[in-house]
């Protein structure tokens, strides 16, 4: 579970949003919705630990943070960005096994059982046969797998997504929000960012808004009353 | 993943730079025969003329070349995927200007501080950490090609102030200075010679062990970087720092030399089907000192008057056109 309480987020001397307390339980599917530039991806980053425009407290699986001063979640929450652009041909294989490259000596060299884990996790989507294609010339909605697929690897407990379905067609927008309901069904906590939010109220267990300067949680049952004031 | 392919890749440059090795070190204008060189590396002595010849003519330089045309090939791929530009290399980013305005000051300003070629190593390594701090303080807002503008205006900058001092100077002094610039394995001080080899070797061991895994992530973006759990501003330090200081200790003992960071690493990166860096890295040593030692025999037992960064720049211009063609074609900017 997460827990926060007393945040609040600023940036250029503008209050973004705040909120006096928040829980995130396990296994939530929410979305996170919020017009251009309320704060959606500051908020996703700095529960990443990537962030320093929040203050306030964390409370992560019962060991309490401070934003800002102790709080790096590398290991058990992971940020996946709209798009990453890597420099130099790497290959599938190695994009999804590089989530494990901090475990591994100075080598960085993975074992047969991690190649063969990561094979494994292809084939789920039938991709096992790309995985020596380079990265950068897979299609958008295979790369966006390939960046759920590099969290799930490494075993991260949180996913936070920035806007999962842009740059998707309608199939894999469908593949992408199936595959994190699996997932949160199995357990992992997932926040997502989107602009989308009735295609997501298909998916999601709940809504965080940001609206005023506050941001809140919401049932999805209120997802009309929720667009008609924030949009 | 290391195929299995690029490791016999990498014994067999490893074993290729050797030979070119011993090879630098039996022809000249007396030949020393293989078996000769080979003992006299494994500590055999042989006639007393053969040793006092090798040792203060081509030991020396070669060990030189060796170290140098690794060195600057490791460091040109480490800025590439540092920068995630394959245009970067160590002079692209001022940093030998940097250095050259300090020789210049030392061989040629009016007045004197420090003298001799202590003068030499101190100014250069002054001049190149001024560039590299520079570097470091921008680096958070100017990223990609721009910052190869910047090390391009940082050249200019310093070349006006070289220029000056050239005006100024005697003819002796001019000419110190042009051919400290055109570059050469040759230039050894006894005196300084093992230290600088003994930094070098220990950098490079460090860079060997600690950047791999760091460049690994560092290639997919700077978020994943962060997202990975490392500190990218610590990151950020240790590789301008350590590379700066590598690229001035080579740039001050061996003149401003040019191609070999560009284009050793893109040679690298074509041979091998990996992009881990812990075999990217040893891949580009090897090569990189072979072809320092080739163009070092070349310049020494031909009679063409074409001075080390001219015969770089023979080699090296191509392949970084052929790299740019490449990448044209396959429409990734660069």
């Amino acid at each position: 579970m997460i827990n926060l309480t007393n945040i609040q987020a600023s940036a250029r001397k503008r209050q973004l949003f705040q909120a006096e307390e928040l829980n995130v339980h396990r296994g939530a599917l929410l979305a996170l919705i919020g017009k251009n530039g309320a704060g959606k991806s500051t908020f996703l980053k700095a529960l990443a630990g990537l962030e320093s425009l929040v203050s306030g407290q964390i409370n992560l699986e019962g060991t309490r943070y401070t934003f800002g001063k102790d709080y790096f979640p590398s290991k058990s929450v992971s940020y996946i960005p709209v798009k990453i652009v890597p420099f130099g041909a790497i290959s599938l294989l190695d994009f999804v096994l590089s989530g494990k490259s901090t475990e591994r000596n100075f080598l960085d060299v993975p074992s047969q059982i991690e190649q063969q884990e990561v094979k494994d996790l292809l084939a789920q989507f039938n991709m096992e046969h790309m995985a020596l294609d380079a990265f950068e010339n897979l299609s958008d909605g295979e790369q966006k797998l390939a960046l759920i697929m590099r969290s799930v690897y490494r075993n991260a407990d949180v996913l936070l997504l920035d806007e999962p379905e842009s740059f998707l067609d309608v199939s894999n927008r469908k593949l992408v929000f199936e595959w994190l309901k699996k997932l949160s069904d199995q357990g992992k906590t997932i926040i997502f960012s989107t602009h989308q939010p009735d295609l997501a109220a298909h998916y999601a267990s709940g809504f965080l808004t940001i609206h005023d300067g506050v941001i809140r949680m919401e049932n999805v049952s209120k997802l009309n009353d929720i667009v008609q004031t924030i949009f | 993943m290391i195929a299995r392919r690029d490791i016999l890749v990498l014994v067999f440059l490893a074993l290729l730079s050797f030979i070119l090795f011993v090879f630098g070190i039996s022809v000249g204008a007396i030949s020393i025969s293989f078996g000769d060189v080979l003992s006299i590396l494994f500590g055999k002595s042989t006639q007393s003329d053969t040793w006092t010849i090798i040792i203060e003519e081509r030991y020396l330089r070669t060990i030189n070349a060796f170290f140098a045309g690794g060195t600057l090939a490791v460091v040109g791929l480490v800025l590439q995927s540092f920068f995630r530009n394959p245009l970067a290399g160590p002079g692209v980013l001022g940093i030998s200007s940097g250095a050259s305005l300090g020789v210049a000051v030392a061989i040629m300003a009016p007045f004197t501080v420090l003298t001799g070629i202590f003068a030499q190593y101190t100014l250069g390594l002054l001049g190149s950490f001024l560039v590299i701090l520079l570097l470091i303080s921008i680096n958070r807002w100017i990223k990609g090609v721009t910052l190869l503008v910047v090390g391009l205006m940082l050249s200019f900058f310093t070349s006006a102030f070289v220029s000056m001092l050239l005006n100024n100077s005697t003819d002796t002094m001019m000419r110190k200075y042009i051919e400290w610039g055109f570059g050469s394995f040759g230039m050894i001080q006894l005196a300084y010679f093992w230290y600088y080899i003994l930094a070098v070797f220990l950098l490079l061991i460090f860079v060997f062990i600690r950047f791999p895994k760091v460049l690994n992530t560092w290639v997919l973006g700077e978020q994943m970087l962060l997202e990975s759990g490392y500190k990218t501003a610590k990151v950020r330090l240790m590789i301008l720092l350590v590379l700066g200081v590598l690229i001035a200790l080579i740039t001050v003992h061996c003149g401003p030399i040019s191609f070999i960071g560009i284009a050793i690493p893109q040679l690298a990166r074509m041979i091998l089907k990996s992009t881990n860096h812990s075999i990217l890295l040893p891949t580009s040593l090897f090569l990189g000192a072979s072809l320092a030692i080739i163009a070092d025999i070349i310049l020494r037992t031909t009679e063409i008057a074409m001075p080390l960064n001219g015969i770089l720049a023979l080699f090296g211009a191509p392949v970084i056109i052929y790299v740019i063609v490449k990448g044209a074609k396959r429409g990734t900017n660069i």
